[in-house]
């Protein structure tokens, strides 16, 4: 039998011989966290918020850009990023920034697949998904994806996708009968209904004739998938679907939403936008130019995430905030050293934040060494030593996992989680 | 020698290969497969005996994978009154032309090149129809594949024709002769290219791009993982430490003298050396983008160690990667993978071994054409399987249910109503900037890699919409424009009180038609369809709209996605 982290907490003492971390807000549990996940395409420079390297000789900064500190986060502070020191100064407290996270590549389609499944193949659920699934059954939509890449691997009856232009809503309203170039006369409304009856008698007795494992199991999903689109539609009357493609603070809106009516466990948001031909934070060229205001609106997007989440009632916490992980990341990072067009390229390290309950917060996890290559880290304690391992994508994803309660050696092979960061 | 720009071109993809010196504490590395215990594999003797689904059931999964379409009420009459009929329908499946979009289906799954963007566009090449444009250039390699494979031409032409598939578009873009002037048709580059398949295809080379740092390996690694079902990512892979990534000569060094990186890079870099043909100095170049450059060819030595080469034959150009890939084994070896895991729609496992070495040898015998291969995989047993509670079904791998994917979804709605999903020319299930195809389970490439096989609730809402949409199409087509191949038996005047008779065999028509059953006319299916029937004309009193409510119902069964 393998463990996994809830054989492990079974008891204090025993957690405590084991050196393993406990829960800081133990009133929830770990099965009803939730988890949002902001992703942010093209590859973002640690260098202008996260990694303060102005001693660092190799490492192009910013003119003008500052050390600055807020609690234990020491961070780049710029005076055209001011939405940058505000999060700062209001979430410290609640913040894990890590730094020289390795992501073993330079191309944005391997980045982003290693970023979040910790895996080169594309065919493996992410980590939100593996999470989401986890309890697929307590949720009309267990990972909900506003924007941004995902991987549902083999679990995609637990992921659903809303569409950069307002898709899943005219879906549900039947607005998309509009979308065509040859117009249908509509049938009458009351139609939907009746059908939906009838259909649902058909659907359950088609879920409940299969005599083999794989009959049974592609019409149990149908079945499932069917209810689950029945509730959807309910749904769209007590939350709004139509802005889960837009900004940042309207995709948070409806990720709250999501969250807080139990909808969806995980939600995955994008920023500025991966969908289209949108180069994102690719910035070759004019890196300060493209970084800089993407950084104030990535930081202004998430104080009102935080905002929301503070602000909106949670389903076991007092508040969204106290029982949601926010993951901030990018697939890859930048060059240490401007190019000759002012733009820097991509660079196999990164960074990413977390925000949340059950991490150990206000404070910096990892580094960069003179070259600008990720410090080895004691996974165990997430202190920078030279006996360390590297901070890898899978070890922060084996975390994000042991967070939920999911046994990471069943899904991500030899890669042990950063226990370190677990509060 | 210090650079500004990372000394990262020991990339596949981008991925640094090899380089091993960090191993896991376990031994292990982070890519691969958790162990399990090893189960006691059938033997194909044992995979025999597998119950097979009934005839009709088998006829509607033939109809729909090899022409995306449901079999004729026709088609199914024919097999009821002779069981023997089924090879000759299998024969003229083969020879349908849809089979050809078709497989133009089930590789674009495998290119991933249908993307919803290029980085040119119709306009920069002075254009309109940008969806088409778009739709002409990610198409362009899987239609070279699908012509070889409807025509059975041999196999290998796929990399080493002379031709390639162009839109009057993409002939007119890229400077093409011999393009029929109509729709998509056979082409020619006339910028010296050598002849090479999907090899020489922009489409190819502009869906998988390189940079100067990456120097053509996301190319050599794209074809090697099409071609040959030999993906260097999924390798183990960590960085070496001790590298300096900022020294280009150390990394250099490191590629040529560290073992764990040389494993990949040996054959890994002579293969990209192939692509400096495809080398754009700006990528963004509408005029260079559109070309291919023999001059390039030897560019390689700016970025490489070593010249072309072939797992250590030498070549010079497209040409001879084209017939080296050929003469490899692993070639047909990959197309049989590639068609086993799209007609059963799951991955190969290690219990397949012996079903996918009896494949290849179906596709030797025939010569390398691809409709032998398809008719040897649609006869495994596994694809035959019927709905049992045979341990068998389950230990062999069989797949007596699987879901159409969101390609299948629209060609059968359109054959069977004639309405085709469009909005502002982009089809509807073919595209995310203003379509549903990852919301129906298809996959965009970039954000999506691969079609769903189990349905969610998103697919099961475009099934609806589409339903209705179709459902009131067919029912306006028939009625009004003398379309009537979904009601052949009454002119939507009956109703179950004046005709109750045609409206039984209506509805007996129309489960064959869309569902492949035969039900009887005093059965529960007619019964309950007979009860929707007059529910809904109790809301609006409309027989028409009753007979596309019922349309509808069927078009949205769970036995119209799962097959």
């Amino acid at each position: 039998m393998r463990l996994n982290r809830r054989h492990l907490l079974q008891g204090t003492a025993a957690a405590t011989a084991l050196g393993l971390p406990r829960f800081a807000r133990a009133d929830v549990p770990a099965d009803g966290l939730k988890f949002l996940f902001v992703f942010n395409n093209g590859g973002w420079d640690p260098t202008r918020v996260f990694a303060p390297e102005f001693r660092n000789r190799n490492v192009d900064m910013e003119l003008d850009a500052e050390e600055a500190t807020a609690g234990g986060i020491t961070y780049v502070a710029h005076a055209d990023r001011p939405s940058v020191s505000s999060f700062m100064d209001a979430y410290h407290s609640e913040l894990l920034v890590l730094n020289g996270l390795q992501v073993r590549s330079i191309a944005h389609e391997i980045c982003t697949m290693i970023a979040l499944t910790g895996d080169t193949s594309g065919f493996k659920p992410d980590f939100a998904t593996l999470i989401a699934s986890s309890t697929s059954t307590e949720y009309t939509l267990p990972h909900l994806v506003l924007d941004g890449p995902s991987f549902p691997g083999d679990r995609g009856t637990a992921v659903a996708r809303t569409g950069s232009q307002g898709q899943l809503e005219a879906l549900l309203s039947g607005d998309i009968l509009g979308w065509t170039d040859t117009p249908q006369p509509e049938l009458p409304r009351p139609y939907e209904g009746t059908i939906d009856e009838y259909l649902a008698r058909r659907v359950s007795a088609r879920s409940s004739i299969g005599r083999s494992v794989g009959d049974q199991t592609l019409a149990g999903a149908y079945a499932d998938a069917f209810g689950k689109a029945r509730d959807l539609k309910d749904y769209r009357h007590i939350m709004d679907f139509t802005t889960a493609g837009g900004s940042l603070a309207s995709q948070a809106q409806v990720a709250v939403d999501a969250l807080s009516t139990g909808l969806s466990r995980c939600v995955s948001l994008g920023f500025p936008g991966f969908s289209g031909n949108g180069l994102g934070w690719d910035s070759h060229a004019d890196n300060d130019a493209t970084q800089s205001p993407l950084f104030e609106g990535l930081f202004a997007g998430l104080g009102q995430l935080m905002q929301l989440l503070h602000s909106t009632p949670g389903t076991s916490g007092t508040t969204l905030a106290e029982e949601t992980i926010v993951v901030v990341q990018s697939e890859m990072g930048r060059t240490p050293q401007l190019n000759g067009t002012v733009g820097k390229d991509h660079w196999p390290y990164t960074s990413l934040m977390m925000l949340g309950p059950g991490l150990t917060t206000d404070r910096v996890v990892g580094s960069f060494d003179d070259s600008y290559v990720g410090s080895l880290v004691d996974l165990d304690t997430a202190e920078v030593t030279g006996s360390g391992r590297t901070l890898s994508a899978e070890a922060v994803g084996a975390a994000l996992l042991t967070l939920a309660d999911i046994d990471p050696a069943e899904h991500i092979a030899g890669a042990d989680p950063l226990l370190g960061i677990l509060g | 020698m210090r650079l500004h720009a990372p000394a990262l071109w020991l990339l596949v993809g981008g991925v640094t290969v090899g380089c091993s010196t960090e191993p896991k504490s376990d031994g292990t590395t982070g890519t691969t497969e958790p162990a399990t215990e090893p189960a006691p594999l059938p033997s194909e003797d044992e995979v025999a005996r597998i119950p097979r689904m009934d005839d009709r059931r088998l006829l509607t999964r033939l109809s729909l994978d090899l022409r995306g379409v449901r079999p004729t009420a026709d088609e199914l009459a024919t097999l009821d009154a002779d069981r023997t009929a089924l090879d000759g329908l299998i024969d003229a499946y083969l020879d349908d032309p849809r089979f050809e979009d078709r497989i133009r289906q089930i590789y674009a799954e495998v290119y991933l090149t249908r993307a919803d963007f290029f980085a040119l566009q119709a306009v920069d090449y002075g254009l309109s129809g940008e969806a088409a444009f778009a739709r002409a250039v990610g198409e362009e390699p899987i239609r070279l594949v699908a012509r070889v494979a409807a025509e059975d031409r041999p196999w290998t032409d796929i990399v080493t024709a002379d031709w390639t598939m162009a839109t009057e578009q993409t002939a007119a873009a890229w400077g093409m002769t011999g393009h029929s002037g109509d729709g998509w048709s056979a082409a020619q580059y006339t910028d010296g290219r050598p002849a090479a398949g999907v090899l020489s295809t922009n489409g190819m080379w502009w869906r998988y791009r390189s940079t100067d740092s990456n120097a053509n390996r996301k190319r050599a690694n794209q074809a090697s993982r099409i071609l040959l079902c030999n993906d260097y990512l999924v390798r183990p892979i960590e960085f070496d430490r001790d590298v300096d990534l900022l020294d280009e000569d150390a990394v250099n060094d490191a590629i040529s003298t560290n073992p764990g990186c040389v494993n990949c890079h040996v054959s890994l870099d002579p293969f990209a050396a192939y692509f400096f043909g495809f080398w754009n100095y700006n990528e963004d170049s509408w005029l260079e983008a559109a070309k291919y450059h023999p001059e390039r060819e030897s560019a390689w030595s700016q970025y490489l160690e070593d010249p072309p080469a072939y797992y250590g034959q030498p070549g010079n150009t497209l040409a001879d990667l084209g017939r080296q890939i050929a003469s490899d084994p692993r070639f047909p070896e990959c197309a049989v993978q590639q068609v086993y895991e799209a007609f059963l729609r799951r991955d190969k496992t290690l219990a397949d071994t012996d079903a996918l070495t009896l494949h290849r040898e179906a596709f030797l015998e025939a010569d390398l054409r691809f409709k032998g291969l398809v008719k040897s995989v649609v006869s495994d047993p596994r694809y035959r399987a019927g709905d049992s509670d045979d341990p068998l079904v389950e230990s062999a791998g069989a797949v007596p249910l699987k879901m159409v994917t969101s390609d299948q979804l629209a060609s059968q709605v359109a054959d069977l109503t004639g309405f085709e999903w469009s909005y502002f020319d982009y089809e509807m299930l073919a595209n995310d900037l203003i379509g549903v195809r990852t919301l129906a389970g298809g996959a965009d490439g970039v954000s999506v890699v691969r079609t769903a096989r189990s349905p969610n609730a998103t697919l099961v809402l475009v099934q609806e919409r589409l339903a209705e949409l179709a459902s009131v199409h067919a029912i306006l087509q028939a009625s009004e424009a003398g379309d009537t191949r979904l009601f052949p038996l009454v002119d939507f005047t009956e109703s179950p009180e004046t005709d109750r008779d045609a409206v039984v065999a209506q509805i007996q028509f129309l489960h064959a038609s869309i569902l492949g059953r035969d039900v009887a006319a005093d059965g529960p299916e007619v019964e309950a369809n007979l009860e929707l029937f007059d529910t809904l004309m109790a809301i609006d009193d409309s027989i028409p709209a009753a007979w596309a409510g019922l349309l509808m119902a069927l078009l949205r069964d769970p036995d119209f996605l799962l097959y």
